[in-house]
Order: structure tokens, then sequence, then C-alpha cells
């Protein structure tokens, strides 16, 4: 009988580990832009393990300036401040007669804050995801790591950072080397540098292979300058 | 028949009456025409393309960008009258950055 217990027990956790890892606390507004003040949303798009999303509380890494938080589903958010009065952390809860009998829905929580001026970097906002179930027991997700790993700590909202542009072409230098160029140019038409191109997109991937004279773009050294397209 | 009605259709929208006889004989007759007319014409061939109406539009059969110097990035022309078109295997001019040379 104790082995059948502990065959569930260790049944119902593998059951829901990828669960808990598919439930991703994310940033859902794309792209910050360098040095600007602009809106950021967080995306919850799970509860934890069946159970609804009773509180958030979202770290604000250093760098981040100017925060403010909006009223949300969960109804008004508080702010943490440190001696200087920067916001360090925004949290929103619900009241508990609002939680939801199951993991239904889906939740935006959106900051208004200043992007430090790191283009063609990214921060992590770490963020503690509190879920209420029907029978009133409550679960915290951490979502604090850099990347995600197998085992390890949930990953963290990672917020990718861009240089301000326009429509159109832009130069832009890269102050470090990128070894992803989707990582930041994602949206971009296109990406040169001096005859070598690059596309997130397949179809001008077989234009740019396609022309001759023509190279294929990969990676960038700091200190490159491109043409970028949007 | 299909072309008969399809100019019928195009013609006249109004709904059947007594002079649609008249009109529909004039519009067979026209399209016997059109028919006969060994010239090669866009009503006597279907060949799923709408007609260009060549005194309104630029021709640019010089300058067309499938056959014009393939793999010349650097020798893009301003072509303001051109229609935007699929891409023909190559970068396209307006992907090329400023200042390319080849």
């Amino acid at each position: 009988m104790k082995q059948r217990f502990a065959a569930l027990i260790t049944g119902t956790a593998v059951s829901l580990v990828p669960c808990l890892a598919d439930a991703h606390v994310v940033i859902a507004s794309g792209y910050a832009y360098a040095n600007t003040s602009q809106e950021i949303a967080f995306g919850v798009g799970h509860g934890c393990a069946g159970s609804d999303t009773y509180r958030v509380r979202i770290e604000i890494p250093a760098g981040v300036t100017a925060v403010r938080a909006q009223t949300s589903d969960f109804g008004r958010a508080t702010v943490e401040q440190d001696a200087a009065k920067n916001v360090i952390a925004v949290t929103w809860q619900k009241a508990e007669a609002d939680a939801l009998d199951s993991d239904s829905n889906y939740y935006k929580l959106l900051l208004r804050l200043k992007v430090p001026n790191a283009p063609f970097s990214t921060i992590i906002f770490p963020t503690h995801q509190t879920c209420l179930a029907a029978d009133g027991t409550f679960t915290t997700v951490d979502w604090v790591a850099e990347t995600e790993t197998d085992g390890g700590a949930s990953p963290a909202p990672k917020l990718t950072i861009v240089p301000a542009r326009r429509t159109g072409w832009n130069k832009l230098a890269v102050p470090a080397a990128i070894s992803d160029l989707s990582q930041f140019f994602d949206d971009a038409q296109i990406v040169w540098k001096d005859n070598q191109a690059f596309s997130a997109n397949p179809a001008t991937v077989e234009l740019i292979k396609g022309t001759s004279g023509v190279e294929e773009l990969g990676a960038l050294a700091a200190g490159d300058e491109v043409w970028v397209k949007y | 028949m299909a072309r008969l009605a399809f100019l019928r259709s195009q013609a006249d929208p109004r709904p059947a009456s007594g002079k649609h006889h008249l009109c529909l004989a004039s519009l067979a007759l026209l399209a016997l025409a059109a028919c006969s007319d060994g010239s090669g014409s866009a009503a006597g061939k279907d060949s799923g393309a709408p007609a260009r109406d060549t005194a309104t539009e630029p021709d640019d059969s010089t300058e067309d960008s499938s056959t014009a110097d393939a793999g010349a990035p650097g020798n893009c022309l301003e072509r303001p009258n051109d229609l935007v078109r699929a891409p023909n295997g190559q970068l396209p001019c307006e992907l090329l950055p400023p200042g390319l040379k080849r």
C-alpha cells in the first residue's frame, strides 16, 4: 500500500513538472526601446497546476526607472520602494473571494516604465506567482532564473532591449557581440553589414542566397555598424 | 458561351427586359468580331490576366526586373512608375541598403 501511495505521489509530481514549466510569466509586449518610457505587459498564461493565480509580485531590476503600475483584473497594485523612492517591486493581489475555482483565465499586468539605455541587451524581472486552489491551498512559483534550465529554477520574464528606430532604414552600432541575430532583429525586414545580409524571414533569406555578391550574415562583433530596415 | 455570359453580365447589370434581346445580340456580334480578330487581343485570348491599358501605363518592357542584369544589387534605378512585383529570386531594390556597391 505504501508503495502504491509513493508511486501515486511520484507520478503526480512528475506530471506537474511540465505543467509548471509551461506556465511561464512572460513579457507580452515585445521588444523594448532603449532609454524610452513605455508600457510593458506581463502575460500570465497559466495558474499553478490547475489553480487560479491569486497574486503576482514582480521585482524591478536596477536601471529601470519611472515605474508606474496599472490597475488590473487583480485590482490595484501596491508598490515597494527603496530609501531613494525607487520602485523595487510591484504586487497585484486579488481578494480571496475573487479567486476562480480553476485555472481558466489569462491575465495581463501592465507597467509603464523607463527602459535603461542599453540597446542590444536583455534584463529579467524576477516574478513570484501565487495561486489559490479551491480547497484554500496556496502555491507559489518563483520565476527567477536567467534562462530556462532542466530541473532548475523557472525562467523569469525577459525584456529584450533594442535601439529606438524609425520605419525604413536605420544605421545602428552594435556595442557587444551578437551571436544570435534573431534575438534582436526578429522584426527587421533585413540587416546589412557590408555585403552580408540577415533576415528572420525565410522568404527573404532565399532572396539573399539568390543574389550574387551577397552573403548571409550570421553574427556581429562588438563595434560593428549595420544598416537595418524596419 | 461562358465568355458570352461574362460579357453580358459586365455590360448590363440590369434585370432582363424586352430590350435585353437586342443588347444581347449586339454583344454577341462584338464577341464574335473579337474572336475572329487574329491580332491576339485580350478579348480573344483568355490568358487569365487583366488586359493592360497601354494608353495610361508606361511601357517598362526595357526595364523588366526579371530580365535586367541578373545579380546586380548596385544597379537599382529609380522607377517610380513601376508596379510592385513579387520577388524574382533576388533581393528587390527596396531591401538593398543605402550606398551598396558591387
